[in-house]
């Protein structure tokens, strides 16, 4: 399960991963991760109900993405980059500490231009 | 002013009489023309040198005596023995017999950083497969490359090559090379040089093998010898002042080995740019307009691009190293100069060093070579993994190690396919087997299995996959 950091003084969430992210454990952290940026510290299961987030921290003005224990990305997985780079805007989400493979996978996936990867 | 569609007519229509007239011959009669025609360039290797360096002002005229010598000793004696016309092979038990069929006339484009060798390359491997050839020179090298192509036409001849096998074009204009690319009567573009060129090549609608942008990155591990990578690679980058697309264009490495590198470098008098010559040299370096390297400083001496970039140099410099820190178009120096510049990294650990090496070969060299020095065949296979390369070369001089013969078993060329990465058909380095069209008799043999399964299982649609194959088994 995803780990969400938020740091108040640079209001920005560190997003921390580990192992496999494939089409599954994406789609198990992707609700998580959207109640973090939403505002809401609260997390639930993805098949939890909606209810009003409760007040938590502030919408972040930066996310970064934190894959130093992640030796697999899937396709589900850049496409949830690509939807929260979009969601930030320009700048404002990266994806740091990329092992090689990882790294050479955003490569040829042609997304590193989208936003930073190193 | 010249008719080019006029001109392009003329040109096609004698390279087709020479490929009609190529049909008759067999093996024997093509080798002896090959044969003709590499000891007539190789005979002429040092005073086409001379040539070449004269009217280019690029490289070391000793070093394009090297690189004319491979492209006729080294590529005949790769290509003598294979065999390029008739029968190719006969297999009685798969009933298939491979036939050779020349392709027909070949368009062959050359750049101006090997304006020799790269001619008499192309005329042996078209002259090996049968293939008439129109040699299309730089504008900056013609008349050393038409003299290349002179020489090779008229050794060909006298052992009876086809009149006009070997074409050159003495006037040429960009009208022209795209209406002789667009030709209907041409069978095959064989385009090295730069990616404009190329792409227009690909585009004209006839057949291309081309060649891709190098920027290649040079790991060396902490299992490398040091004192030996680091004369490796000031021997190759230093080759005729760096032309060679293949040359080393940065070096990584990890700080645990940093120091004794550098020294290293320093003892074999490379020199680290200071922080303030570094814009300097990128200003001379690089085109700010395009981004790329600037024509002015392609192989031009240590000397040279310190007077252009109004630097002073310790004697006997002979390789410049930049020390930058990232990668990208606003680090210019990080990638293709085909001088002797190379960029230098210092990376935390192996990870870093090897994601610096990633990001130097999907900035501009996609496809190209990457190289590595190390001792340690877990650390070089990983390296391998991670590269978009056509060569992964290992403890050799990647100059030298990527056109083949000398340091290892690749086939001698001057033409490095640069795989889809480069938007080319094949990783392959190009030689005189990409020069055929192979014919294949397809013998009748029965696939019995397949007969005896039934096209009623076939068409049963209750019927999935695993059953159908264990139908396709049964009594096997």
């Amino acid at each position: 399960m995803v780990k969400c950091n938020f740091d108040v003084a640079t209001e920005t969430v560190t997003c921390t991963f580990e192992g496999r992210m494939d089409a599954h454990a994406t789609a198990a952290d992707d609700p998580v991760i959207r109640r973090v940026l939403a505002g809401s510290s609260k997390v639930e299961p993805a098949d939890a109900p909606f209810v009003p987030p409760e007040p938590g921290p502030p919408r972040p003005a930066r996310v970064i993405f934190d894959l130093k224990d992640v030796d697999f990305v899937s396709s589900g997985f850049f496409k949830m980059c690509i939807a929260i780079a979009k969601e930030m805007g320009e700048g404002r989400f990266a994806v740091q500490n990329t092992r090689p493979l990882v790294e050479k996978a955003f490569k040829v996936a042609g997304i590193d231009g989208l936003f930073e990867v190193g | 002013m010249m008719d080019v569609t006029a001109t392009a007519n003329d040109y096609l229509e004698k390279a087709a009489l020479a490929a009609a007239e190529f049909q008759e011959l067999d093996q024997e009669q093509t080798d002896r023309i090959v044969e003709a025609a590499y000891k007539a360039g190789f005979g002429q290797r040092v005073r086409l040198a001379k040539m070449a360096h004269e009217e280019t002002g690029l490289g070391v005229w000793q070093h394009k005596v090297v690189k004319n010598a491979l492209a006729t000793q080294l590529v005949y004696e790769n290509i003598r023995r294979v065999k390029t016309v008739g029968v190719l092979s006969d297999d009685e038990m798969t009933g298939i017999t491979e036939i050779a069929q020349a392709l027909g006339p070949v368009f062959a484009v050359t750049p101006v950083t090997n304006p020799t060798s790269t001619v008499m390359f192309k005329i042996l491997i078209c002259l090996k497969t049968r293939n008439p050839i129109i040699v299309s020179p730089h504008r900056r090298s013609r008349k050393c490359s038409v003299e290349a192509a002179r020489v090779c036409y008229e050794a060909a001849l006298k052992v009876d090559a086809p009149e006009n096998c070997i074409q050159v074009i003495t006037e040429g204009s960009r009208e022209l090379t795209h209406a002789i690319m667009s030709h209907r009567r041409l069978a095959l573009i064989l385009a090295t040089g730069g990616t404009g060129l190329v792409h227009e090549a690909y585009s004209s609608g006839t057949p291309a093998l081309g060649v891709g942008p190098g920027n290649v990155p040079v790991f060396i591990d902490r299992s490398a010898d040091i004192p030996f990578a680091v004369q490796c690679i000031c021997a190759s980058k230093t080759f005729d002042n760096g032309t060679i697309c293949a040359s080393e264009q940065a070096v990584v490495v990890e700080k645990a080995i940093a120091d004794a590198v550098i020294r290293e470098f320093e003892r074999q008098h490379a020199y680290f740019l200071t922080n303030e010559e570094i814009p300097k040299v990128e200003k001379i370096a690089i085109d700010s307009s395009t981004g790329g390297m600037s024509p002015e400083v392609v192989g031009q001496s240590v000397e040279a691009i310190a007077r252009m970039a109004g630097i002073s140099l310790p004697a006997c410099t002979k390789l410049l190293l930049a020390r930058l820190n990232h990668v990208g178009k606003d680090a210019p120096l990080s990638g293709e100069v085909l001088a002797p510049i190379l960029a230098f990294y210092v990376c935390e650990d192996y990870d870093h060093a090897i994601k610096t090496c990633i990001e130097l070969n999907y900035l501009g060299g996609i496809g190209h070579s990457a190289s590595i020095y190390a001792n340690d065949e877990e650390t070089i296979r990983s390296f391998a993994e991670v590269m978009n390369a056509g060569r992964v070369l290992v403890n050799t001089p990647s100059s030298q190690g990527a056109v083949g013969s000398i340091f290892n078993t690749l086939a001698v060329s001057l033409t490095l396919g640069c795989g889809s990465g480069g938007k080319n058909i094949t990783t392959e380095n190009v030689t005189a087997r990409h020069l055929i069209n192979i014919k294949r008799i397809c013998r009748r043999r029965l696939n019995a299995r397949w007969l005896a399964l039934g096209m009623d299982k076939i068409l049963d649609e209750s019927l999935g996959a695993d059953e159908v194959w264990r139908l396709y088994n049964r009594n096997q």
